[in-house]
């Protein structure tokens, strides 16, 4: 008993952990005791049955008094019982990242008690209800919950859907079990993506990759994310001999017909294939590219008149999806480059800001590459290739938001595990390793915090109560390069930091910046509901598709059109200016007591857009089609009312107003 | 604290994060520098880190209600001085239970009353209400601006041990006073009224105190 007890100790003290956060939950009377105050000492105590003899309890006593401290002062703030909660949830990936080099399974074992937290955490939603649709349809699997296929914005009709076939019908037995099962096979991809990743670079990095952002944000989830870092990574584990060629083409091609989105992905692995062959075999050289190409067609061919262009035609082979290349290319070049530089940086769905670890990563990769130069480029290629055809390809929807933030850089994780293997003992690596997990943990304990709108509010900062007006729908391109100064200078002291200590200062410099750009006056989408009463958001619906393809600004706007709508504007003096942006086809508002006709024209379509097949400039008359103008309004004594401005709609055309300036004592 | 970042000492990286998350987001500050704060007390290997963390605590507890914050600096000075190592380490736990038990947790920082947001659609009103716990205790529902208006609110309480009164709903001059359980209830509002539910209960430990509510109404 007492070997057992020895033995076993850390299981033992990981089960009365588990116990313990049951207990102080209770005893400290934080919110939701039934659901997340079970579920994660039930996670603790799953953790502790796969510990085994494991010793993994050396951080343990921290975790212990900072989750105890945390449930004393969670009525200190709303959102201090969630950040309570996310303690424990740390220190299971904390757990996860020490067992994982334990046993022969040791990856798998880490990450099930937080994957199955994450999972139990995460609503079935966006893409994976359209597969799960699909795959009902295509598989003839009677799941009532999806058994009604809706149709969605990007759909050919009801019966076909803008995904391909391949991942419905690859998800579709687990569908056997009922509507819960969606994510079985999803949840055993991921699984094999992880002991792959394992392989490619350490078991504690691919655990680490797994449970951070961006691989976080769908890991287990019925999206194809991880399931093409399965097959990236198999392409770079396979040996090396040419004879494994072919099925590394195989493998691109699939990657293709997977989604379209990693025919970047797939091009960058069939040049990476092409720049291996020898110099001396020059034949070689032009017999590849002719397979290559034949076989491209004959797939192309069979589509098109034996799968009636199921896989590519129907969806891509059309001449505006080309055009948009082109567009975004030539015609549009300096917003594609600002959209690459969002996707590094914007806060709520680029690169950086929700997986800090990637900068440790890429300084990592500079290492590596003197180490293994053939590995590097087949990694760095495909990646590259992967993130230009994005962003060239879907221009400004580039981020797929609203689904979880950071799912479109799943497919890059193979090249940034790699790269961190290079710098993971590094303290500075730790650091930013560790941010990375607390914002995880964050999201399980939080979970509407996986989603953003693009609505310039990233959740995550919004739910710490942070604004700031550094954003791509909202914010100014011109901040972009103090955030690649910052970004390079991070990089620079990651790689030594002793020699470069003086780029400190650039980064304390252009994070004081940063921290200093919060969003003047009030944004429409921001407007706080004692200030906006009553009045709605328009589109009425948060999803960022319905403003995908508006010519003007992608900002949601307050709708103006019945009586009681008004906005209370507080703190505002006699003498002050109003400088309010809206726009209306003819509409009167009333602000204080000063009445405002509204009257703005219709844009004209600006000339790019006319070779997508458009023949006309002429724009529809619907609200995001017609001019924002600013209008000052000065306050003045009538005006205020208990030291509140109302404004309010008198009557005519609903009037859209996107935000409001407070000059003071301007017109004095 | 200072001396702990001059120093360079592990609670640096902490110290360092608290600070810029303390600058952001105000209203987050007092938690997120004492819970490293305690932690360092308790759990800081050097005399210096332990009275770095009780500096940090104690810069920070006036914010906190008198009778809520004793048993956290008594907790913090007891753990920073050097007792024996596993004494501190019980020193939190010990001093949670005593305050859950005896005391009483510190409560919300900003008892403000928050405002349901309201959004008005072809003459119908509806309210999003955020669900209402001890560290939010109060919930205003305005009318609008204009025309008189038939709301309707449907509450679901509970977590709590006994039938007594559980929270109140406040129209003008008039009050209502629930138990728990649920209950739906109409007004009729006028501009300037203003409708306030109030969650009436303390913290009390194995209480889990909270109030759903929805509203909405249409305009007569």
């Amino acid at each position: 008993m007492k070997n057992v007890l020895k033995g076993y100790f850390d299981s033992f003290t990981i089960a009365g952990f588990g116990v313990w956060i049951f207990v102080v939950w209770r005893i400290a009377g934080m919110p939701s005791p039934g659901f997340a105050g079970r579920v994660i000492p039930a996670a603790w105590i799953l953790a502790a049955v796969l510990n085994g003899k494991n010793h993994s309890v050396k951080w343990f006593i921290p975790l212990v008094l900072s989750f105890t401290t945390g449930a004393w002062l969670w009525m200190v703030h709303p959102n201090g019982w969630i950040f309570t909660a996310a303690i424990p949830v740390a220190g299971l990936i904390a757990w996860a990242l020490s067992v994982s080099t334990r046993g022969r399974f040791g990856v798998v074992k880490a990450v099930l008690p937080v994957l199955l937290l994450s999972l139990l955490t995460a609503e079935i939603n966006g893409d994976e209800v359209r597969f799960a649709e699909q795959a009902t349809a295509l598989s003839g699997i009677d799941c009532e919950r999806f058994s009604e296929v809706h149709i969605r914005a990007g759909d050919l009709s009801i019966a076909q859907g803008h995904h391909t076939p391949l991942f419905p019908l690859l998800i579709a037995p687990g569908l056997l079990a009922g509507h819960i099962g969606l994510r079985i096979i999803p949840f055993l991809v991921a699984l094999t993506a992880l002991v792959l990743l394992a392989k490619l670079s350490t078991p504690q990095i691919a655990v680490m990759a797994a449970l951070c952002y961006p691989g976080f944000s769908i890991l287990g989830l019925a999206m194809t994310g991880w399931l093409a870092v399965a097959l990236f990574t198999l392409v770079i584990l396979l040996p090396e001999d040419r004879k494994w060629s072919a099925v590394r083409i195989m493998i691109a091609l699939i990657l293709v017909a997977l989604k379209m989105r990693y025919a970047g992905l797939a091009a960058g692995i069939i040049i990476v294939e092409y720049g291996a062959i020898q110099g001396n075999e020059k034949k070689k050289k032009w017999i590849i590219p002719a397979v290559l190409l034949s076989t491209g067609l004959l797939i192309l061919l069979i589509d098109r008149y034996f799968l009636n262009g199921m896989l590519f035609w129907t969806r891509y082979g059309n001449t505006g999806s080309v055009e948009l290349i082109w567009m975004n290319i030539f015609k549009r070049p300096f917003y594609t480059i600002i959209n690459f530089g969002w996707s590094l940086f914007d806060p709520e769905a680029g690169l950086l800001l929700r997986a800090p670890w990637v900068l440790a990563a890429i300084s990592g990769l500079f290492v590596l590459r003197k180490n293994n130069l053939p590995r590097f480029k087949k990694l760095l290629i495909p990646s590259i290739v992967y993130w230009v055809f994005l962003i060239i390809w879907t221009g400004t929807s580039w981020h797929g938001l609203p689904a979880p933030a950071g799912r479109m850089f799943v497919p890059l994780i193979p090249l940034f595990a790699w790269g961190l293997a290079a710098v993971w003992n590094k303290k500075e690596t730790r650091f930013l390793v560790y941010i990375s997990l607390g914002i995880s943990a964050l999201v399980i304990a939080s979970p509407v915090c996986r989603y953003n709108y693009a609505d310039g509010t990233d959740s995550l900062l919004a739910f710490a109560g942070i604004t700031t007006g550094f954003s791509m729908v909202r914010g100014n391109p011109a901040h972009l390069p103090v955030a690649l100064l910052l970004a390079v200078s991070m990089l620079i002291v990651l790689r030594n930091s002793k020699k470069y200590s003086a780029f400190l200062t650039v980064i304390i410099f252009a994070a004081i910046f940063f921290l200093g750009l919060t969003p003047g006056g009030y944004e429409a989408e921001d407007m706080s509901p004692e200030v906006m009463q009553g009045a709605r958001l328009y589109p009425y619906v948060s999803d960022p598709v319905e403003r995908f393809f508006w010519f003007n600004s992608r900002e949601r706007m307050v709708e103006f059109s019945e009586p009681g709508q008004s906005i209370v504007l507080p703190e505002v003096r006699a003498g002050d200016t109003l400088s309010i942006q809206m726009s209306s086809r003819g509409g009167v508002l009333v602000v204080g007591t000063t009445h405002i006709m509204i009257e703005t024209p219709l844009i004209e379509m600006p000339s790019a857009y006319l070779s997508m097949g458009r023949t006309s400039r002429m724009l529809p008359d619907l609200p995001e089609n017609r001019l924002m103008q600013y209008f000052s309004i000065p306050v003045y004594e009538d005006d205020i009312e208990n030291g509140t401005v109302r404004i309010l709609h008198l009557h005519g055309f609903p009037v859209y107003l996107d935000r409001i300036d407070v000059s003071e004592g301007s017109i004095l | 604290m200072l001396t702990g970042m001059v120093q360079g000492t592990s609670i640096f990286p902490i110290a360092v994060l608290c600070s810029i998350a303390g600058l952001v987001s105000p209203a987050l500050l007092p938690w997120i520098m004492l819970v490293p704060g305690m932690l360092a007390c308790s759990a800081g290997a050097t005399t210096r880190i332990r009275f770095t963390g009780f500096a940090a605590v104690a810069s920070t507890i006036w914010f906190i209600p008198f009778s809520a914050s004793i048993p956290l600096v008594v907790v913090a000075a007891m753990a920073a001085m050097s007792f024996g190592r596993k004494l501190r380490y019980f020193a939190i736990p010990i001093g949670f239970a005593v305050s859950a038990f005896l005391f009483d947790l510190p409560g919300p920082l900003d008892p403000e009353p928050v405002f349901a947001r309201s959004e008005i659609n072809c003459g119908i009103i509806t309210y999003s209400i955020p669900e209402m716990n001890c560290s939010r205790r109060e919930v205003l529902l305005p009318a609008p601006y204009e025309g008189t208006w038939v709301v309707w609110l449907a509450l679901e309480s509970g977590g709590v041990r006994d039938s007594l009164p559980m929270l109140a709903v406040r129209l003008g001059d008039d009050m209502l006073l629930l138990p728990a359980g649920r209950d739906t209830l109409s007004f009729v509002m006028a501009p300037g009224d203003t409708l306030a539910i109030t969650l009436m209960r303390d913290f009390r430990s194995f209480n889990h105190s909270a109030i759903h509510a929805t509203a909405g109404g249409e305009l007569l």
